[in-house]
């Protein structure tokens, strides 16, 4: 067997092995400096966004102890990761009133807030929905056990609070019904006030009522079943103006996650009352491709 | 100062800006007016030949526009194109009767043009009278007036006479409760002729044109109008466009 001798080492290899680290380098380098050059992820002309949202409203947007909880939270927290890696700050809260002015004041980016879309508000800002359709309805005490229909709620006192769709609607059966409306600052107030017998009913979107109904199931409140008045009413995820191709972008992820079973799964977890008062509740609450569609990142309807 | 000694009858003119004034005279002259001299001197050499074709534009345009009938004005652009084309050439003809650069061949062609151009503009406009489209938004009236909820029936009535044999018809459908939802989408109607139930159509959006054949239908037009839309929804119903056409 013939003897094998190391290969000598040539001298000439050093300078080759020095380039390559220096290669290796500059490429590290190179990374590095376009990881610092990449730009900052933004939506809405944003790079942090802030959501503003109810604190009161119980299967909505509810807050306790910084606890938030409800619909239109699990619906911020989808729109959360959908964005993902933008950055979201912890979510403020608005009054029903104050939606609109804080969107276009520029201290909040989005509004998820149990938003009811109008014809009116489109021409102010932009609405990514609905993602839950409702109607209004009643909530009652327990002395109201025999209300069932509307003619029932004569003579009746029925509360409803500022900033909300729902006073003009119970100005309109003021006549009919002859029920006396009662305005006050906000929901907690109508509650509080039903509870203390000063009203007999509270009128607002019934997916509210049904949270309600549900946080105060010990205090006997109910919401009348299939007793509806006014305008039907679509929830929607409020923007400014401006930003059609963020708006566009947000309603085909909506429209994605209405079409799922986590749509579903989280009103059941939000509204549990609505959806064991109304096996049919998906066909009522649920809204089509269209109507988000007819109703999204637009001025007005398109003929 | 002053200008060089008058005659008996010319005009003076005294002072610093006597001679600016005169210039600026002249300049108004002819920028204004023209060259007056060359005009007359051009006039003299129009033949007699150039005139009466520019004399037919003239009259045949000036006809066509004043029988010009009502409609929408998109109907007129080619009589108004055609019209304004037969004076363009015309009045090129009559400008340039020898011109040097205009064969005899093309000036009798000018005049050819400007001619058939004329009488295809009193054509159309003869046409436009008896088949044009006539607006008659000004002319219907919508019952019940106000808000209306799904299923309500409203009547459209037009008055006056049935010209053509066809009613264009768009409706604009709109919430009357503006700040308190937005329903317009869900929005549709079905409409028909009165007593025609062959011409009915269905699921019509706010916006959307819709034809009606007339088929001979003499008097006053009535069409008859159903409302769909969500329950809750308060709707304004108004007539955006309405037009009769063959």
């Amino acid at each position: 067997m013939p003897a094998t001798f190391p290969k000598p080492r040539s001298s000439l290899r050093l300078p080759g092995r020095i380039g390559r680290s220096a290669a290796v380098l500059a490429l590290l380098l190179g990374l590095a400096s376009c990881s610092s050059e990449e730009p900052e992820p933004e939506f809405l002309g944003r790079s942090r966004i802030t959501v503003a949202t109810h604190n009161d409203l119980p299967g909505m947007s509810y807050s306790k102890n910084y606890d938030r909880s409800g619909l239109d939270f699990l619906v911020f927290q989808h729109v959360k990761e959908e964005l993902d890696p933008v950055p979201f700050s912890e979510p403020m809260d608005v009054t029903s009133g104050g939606r609109v002015t804080q969107l276009r004041q520029g201290k909040a980016d989005m509004v998820i807030a149990s938003f009811s879309i109008t014809s009116e508000k489109m021409k102010l800002i932009d609405f990514v929905g609905p993602y839950l359709k409702t109607r209004q309805g009643f909530l009652v005490g327990p002395d109201s056990g025999d209300v069932q229909q509307l003619s029932d709620l004569s003579g009746t006192r029925i509360c409803t609070w500022e900033g909300t769709t729902s006073k003009e609607a119970l100005e309109d059966i003021k006549n009919t019904v002859h029920a006396e409306p009662v305005v006050l600052t906000d929901a907690s107030d109508c509650i509080e006030q039903l509870l203390d017998h000063g009203v007999q009913a509270v009128s607002t979107d019934q997916t509210i009522l049904y949270g309600f109904a549900q946080r105060y199931e010990d205090d006997g409140l109910r919401v009348v079943p299939d007793v509806t008045i006014g305008v039907p009413q679509d929830y929607g995820i409020g923007l400014p103006k401006g930003h059609r191709e963020d708006c566009r972008k947000l309603k085909d992820w909506l429209k994605e996650y209405v079409g799922t079973s986590t749509w579903i799964r989280d009103v059941e977890t939000s509204l549990p009352a609505l959806t064991a008062a109304d096996t049919a509740w998906i066909s009522k609450h649920k809204p089509s491709d269209e109507e988000i569609e007819a109703r999204s990142c637009r001025d007005n309807i398109s003929p | 100062m002053s200008g060089d000694p008058a005659g008996k009858y010319s005009a003076q003119t005294h002072g610093d800006s006597s001679q600016a004034i005169g210039f600026v005279g002249k300049l108004f002259l002819s920028i204004f007016v023209g060259d007056v001299v060359e005009f007359a001197d051009r006039a003299k050499h129009w033949g007699g030949w150039n005139w009466p074709p520019f004399l037919l534009v003239l009259l045949l345009g000036s006809y066509a526009l004043i029988s010009a009938p009502d409609g929408p004005p998109h109907q007129f652009v080619y009589v108004y194109l055609a019209i304004a084309g037969s004076l363009v050439l015309a009045l090129g003809r009559l400008a340039h009767p020898k011109s040097d650069r205009l064969a005899r061949h093309w000036r009798v062609l000018m005049s050819a043009a400007a001619v058939m151009l004329a009488v295809a503009a009193t054509v159309g406009m003869d046409y436009l009278s008896d088949h044009g489209e006539i607006d008659i938004t000004g002319r219907t009236s919508l019952t019940p007036r106000g808000e209306v909820t799904s299923g309500s029936e409203l009547s459209l009535v037009v008055t006056g006479p049935t010209d053509r044999a066809h009613l264009r018809l768009k409706l604009t459908i709109s919430d009357a409760k503006g700040d308190q939802g937005f329903c317009e989408p869900e929005s549709r109607y079905a409409a028909q002729l009165r007593d025609r139930a062959s011409t009915r159509v269905e699921e019509v959006r706010s916006g959307r044109t819709v034809d009606f054949p007339l088929g001979g239908l003499q008097g006053q037009i009535e069409v008859q109008i159903a409302l769909r839309t969500n329950e809750g929804c308060q709707m304004n119903v108004s007539v955006a466009e309405a037009a009769l056409h063959d």
